[in-house]
């Protein structure tokens, strides 16, 4: 427990720091819902003839909509960028050798800010979201429990996605923000606003090997009931591989980072 | 000719600062309701530079310094006094001022960071109008004095911390100003790159008149540099004349130190006071006003056998803290 | 004879400005690579998604896919031109802290004139570059006539979506002089970006009243394409798009500069 006590009180303050700007907050809330609408609007003139596309009917789709925000807000790191400015900065040398992991830390900050954009921003958006649109009920209870448990993956494999571009920087600082591209790519692929099921197959298909489906639209499916037993149990396999995978590459990307700004200073 | 540059009178600068609450119960509570309150930087100062005069305007970190010398370029809007630069008011003819000034922050380079220094004194030349033989002349002046064609066509951001300075300092004469403002321009400058600064501020001194107003922390810069103090204190002129004067007024003494060869006489003198007296050794205090020095030695050593002596002049850093503390 | 020649030295200065920044920009050939990557990348695949949405549900607000290219295109031209031209005012915030207008206060010019032109952002070419294909696609696909009458009236409409664009990025950027960090510009990039991909008519009437009246998005293409394409308005714009359009990039370019005046008169710089 002492050792966790450094971790702890990064993530209290990173938590803390979400509050400190309220224009951001009050604009943030508003944007948010803004967005949130301007998507209903759409799916709503989408589906303005009714009945199911590609197997999912309108109810279904403002549920992933509402459950996607959820996990906008759960998902929102920046170790990438932290990573990023550190190296800029040249403070990295300074963080690798506190008594503390830097990647602890960052951790720390991640699931601070997470938890109080949970609070202040999920929450008033899902209490509007229930008023104004529908309560998003999952397709039965039990799914709650593989969905949080898709959804812990999913932040494994976004995290660790992030640690690793952010470590890269090392190497490919001067070619800018590659940060900014790998957002778009989660944002596009991962079904975060468009599930890929609407996509031709072909292009489902080389989804599906990458790791981006597997944050967003697997949990948000499996919360509106899209997949049987089955298919979930290979889902959950599929996040376990990435996650593993994406471990061991971080492992041997940041003990070739450290080598690099001890022996050569950064 | 006695012709005054700057007129400041009556001068005040107030803030409106808010305050954040502790905690995250403080910052939760601040979302909704904030407390503001009004911090007053500069109180109510007045005074007038001549031409020609080079003025330390010194005082603690927060006294207001930058506060007055942004009020004097136009960047800030004074709350109530009237400031003159030049003859015209830099908040209501601000080009016309700006056209006669220099300014140099030496924590905030102009210069531009991503392109070769000679770029940036190009842009400044477009953006002074100046003409291209009086451009070039300048330049090479500049050159002589600082040595900046040595880096000339090196990008501002590989510069280091004294050239980037150097470069600054060009940048800001290249349109001949009457007046500048050198704000810290010796920060975190190595000696070399300071004597460098001192001696280009006595040169443009000595060969344009320009007046020059110098805000720093380095009180070797005051006494090598400036014949005048303006001594600041949370928004308030505390002290106004030559470096001299303020020291005969905060501390007239200066201290004899006397080694004997024996044990040291008693003395009883006029205006003389015996500080410490130690083994052979003996310091006195006298009034640099009432007591000569010369006549001061010339009694002491007929009284005893005296091997050696200094005469100590009072600490300028003691006397300035002693200042700002009162 | 004097007004000309202040002109004349003006236009110096600003191209004087325009070099400089081209020559910074180039300092750092390598990280423009990187939004030569990602601008495309979310330009093409936002349309892509559309497409998508598109073959599954067999259209979008009464718009097909042709159509679709043509307004999403023709937003893209305008939003690549705002963001060479005027993305330096979504800073401001930023600026304020550090010193910048202090920077500008100390030279003998207007301080909106040297802001405007002291930074030209030429990563907005990598947001211009992927539009062009997709509004010739958009063209092609929808038997755009070509005339010099259609030429005209379609530069006049960048240009004003373009200057109008300018005026909003100025007036939310100069909140920064008053609330230092805000992500205002941000919500509005997101809003607008938003605003460009979907067709107004998704929207129920009162949403489209908004969006028409209060904030203008649906001028930055969907008025415009509908004109183009023949296309119902959704609202009855008393005097024509095209008024409609000059009138509020007049409106908001003005609303920006004024309160840039006022944001300027309210800068205190930081520090003491």
């Amino acid at each position: 427990m002492k050792r966790l006590q450094p971790y702890l009180y990064y993530l209290k303050i990173s938590a803390q720091k979400k509050l400190t700007y309220r224009f951001d907050i009050w604009s943030g809330l508003f944007s948010a819902a803004l967005l949130l609408f301007i998507e209903v609007f759409l799916w709503r003139s989408l589906y303005s003839g009714g009945g199911t596309v590609s197997g999912v009917n309108l109810s279904e789709m403002l549920t992933y909509l509402i459950v996607s925000l959820f996990l906008r807000y759960l998902f929102s790191y920046s170790v990438d960028e932290n990573l990023r400015h550190s190296i800029i900065r040249g403070d990295i040398a300074l963080d690798f050798i506190k008594p503390v992991s830097i990647y602890g830390i960052y951790l720390a900050q991640d699931i601070g800010t997470a938890l109080s954009g949970l609070c202040i921003f999920f929450l008033p958006l899902f209490l509007l979201a229930s008023v104004a649109i529908q309560f998003p009920f999952p397709a039965a209870p039990v799914l709650l429990i593989p969905f949080f448990v898709s959804a812990i993956f999913g932040y494994l494999i976004l995290w660790l996605l992030g640690a690793l571009v952010g470590t890269l920087n090392f190497w490919l600082l001067k070619f800018g923000n590659f940060g900014m591209v790998q957002q778009i790519l989660i944002m596009l692929f991962s079904g975060a606003y468009v599930p890929i099921w609407f996509f031709p197959e072909w292009i489902q298909r080389i989804l599906n090997c990458l790791p981006f489906v597997y944050t967003y639209q697997l949990p948000i499916g499996i919360y509106i009931g899209r997949y049987g037993t089955g298919e979930i149990l290979w889902g959950l396999g599929v996040q376990l591989f990435w996650v593993v995978l994406l471990f061991v590459l971080f492992q041997i990307v940041s003990r070739r980072a450290q080598k690099k700004v001890l022996v050569q200073g950064g | 000719m006695n012709q005054t540059v700057i007129s400041v009178s009556d001068l005040v600068k107030t803030y409106q600062v808010t305050k954040k609450r502790p905690g995250l119960r403080g910052s939760l509570v601040g979302l909704f309701r904030r407390e503001r309150e009004t911090f007053t930087a500069v109180d109510h100062i007045s005074f007038q530079v001549s031409r020609g005069e080079i003025v330390g305007y010194i005082g603690p970190n927060g006294a207001g310094k930058s506060t007055t010398i942004k009020m004097m370029c136009g960047i800030l809007t004074p709350t109530s006094g009237s400031i003159e630069v030049c003859g015209h008011s830099p908040q209501q003819d601000r080009k016309q001022v700006v056209q006669h000034l220099g300014v140099v922050f030496g924590q905030r380079s102009q210069l531009q960071w991503d392109l070769r220094l000679g770029e940036s004194f190009e842009l400044l030349k477009r953006i002074y109008c100046v003409e291209d033989s009086a451009f070039r002349a300048t330049l090479d002046r500049m050159d002589r004095i600082l040595g900046i064609r040595a880096f000339i066509d090196q990008p501002v951001r590989q510069l280091s911390l004294g050239q980037r300075m150097r470069g600054d300092l060009a940048a800001a004469m290249l349109h001949s100003p009457q007046l500048l403002f050198l704000d810290e321009p010796t920060i975190g400058l190595d000696v070399e790159v300071k004597h460098a600064v001192r001696d280009f501020i006595k040169e443009i001194n000595a060969e344009f008149e320009t007046t020059i107003i110098l805000t720093t922390h380095d009180l070797a810069d005051i006494s090598e540099l400036c014949s005048r103090i303006i001594i600041l204190s949370e928004g308030k002129i505390i002290e106004d004349d030559s470096l001299d004067a303020i020291i005969r007024k905060v501390s007239p003494y200066r201290r004899l130190v006397l080694d004997f060869a024996s044990t040291p006489p008693e003395l009883h003198l006029d205006g003389v006071e015996t500080e410490s007296r130690e083994g052979n050794r003996l310091i006195l205090r006298f009034d640099r006003d009432r007591v000569p020095a010369a006549k001061l030695i010339s009694d002491v050593t007929s009284r005893g056998a005296v091997r050696d002596l200094r005469v100590v002049e009072p600490d300028i850093e003691d006397i300035i803290r002693g200042i700002y503390r009162s | 004879m004097r007004l000309l020649k202040q002109f004349r030295s003006a236009c110096r200065l600003a191209g004087s400005y325009i070099k400089i920044s081209f020559a910074a920009e180039l300092e750092y050939k390598a990280s423009f690579l990187v939004w030569l990557i990602a601008n495309p990348l979310q330009f093409f695949a936002g349309f892509l998604t559309l497409n998508v949405l598109i073959t599954s549900f067999g259209g979008l607000g009464g718009w097909n896919a042709g159509e679709i290219a043509f307004f999403y295109g023709l937003g893209g031209l305008s939003h690549g031109l705002g963001v060479i031209l005027f993305s330096h005012t979504w800073s401001i915030g930023y600026q304020v802290t550090e010193g910048k207008f202090d920077t500008l206060l100390l030279r003998p010019h207007d301080v909106f004139f040297q802001f405007c032109f002291s930074d030209f952002n030429l990563v907005g070419v990598t947001d211009l570059i992927p539009a062009i294909p997709v509004f010739c696609y958009g063209c092609a696909a929808v038997g755009f006539r070509w005339s010099p009458a259609s030429v005209a009236a379609l530069v006049f409409v960048i240009l004003c979506v373009t200057l109008l664009r300018g005026g909003i990025f100025t007036l939310i950027g100069s909140i920064g002089f008053f609330a230092y960090r805000t992500q205002l510009i941000v919500l509005w990039l997101i809003i607008s970006d938003k605003g460009i991909h979907y067709p107004l008519s998704i929207y129920p009437h009162a949403v489209q009243f908004l969006l028409t009246v209060v904030l203008p998005i649906g001028f930055l293409s969907f008025y415009p394409s509908s004109l183009f394409l023949g296309k119902e308005l959704p609202l009855q714009l008393p005097g024509g798009v095209l008024l409609w359009l000059a009138g509020l990039a007049l409106i908001f370019a003005l609303l920006g500069y004024a309160l840039f005046r006022a944001g300027l008169r309210h800068y205190d710089s930081a520090g003491s």
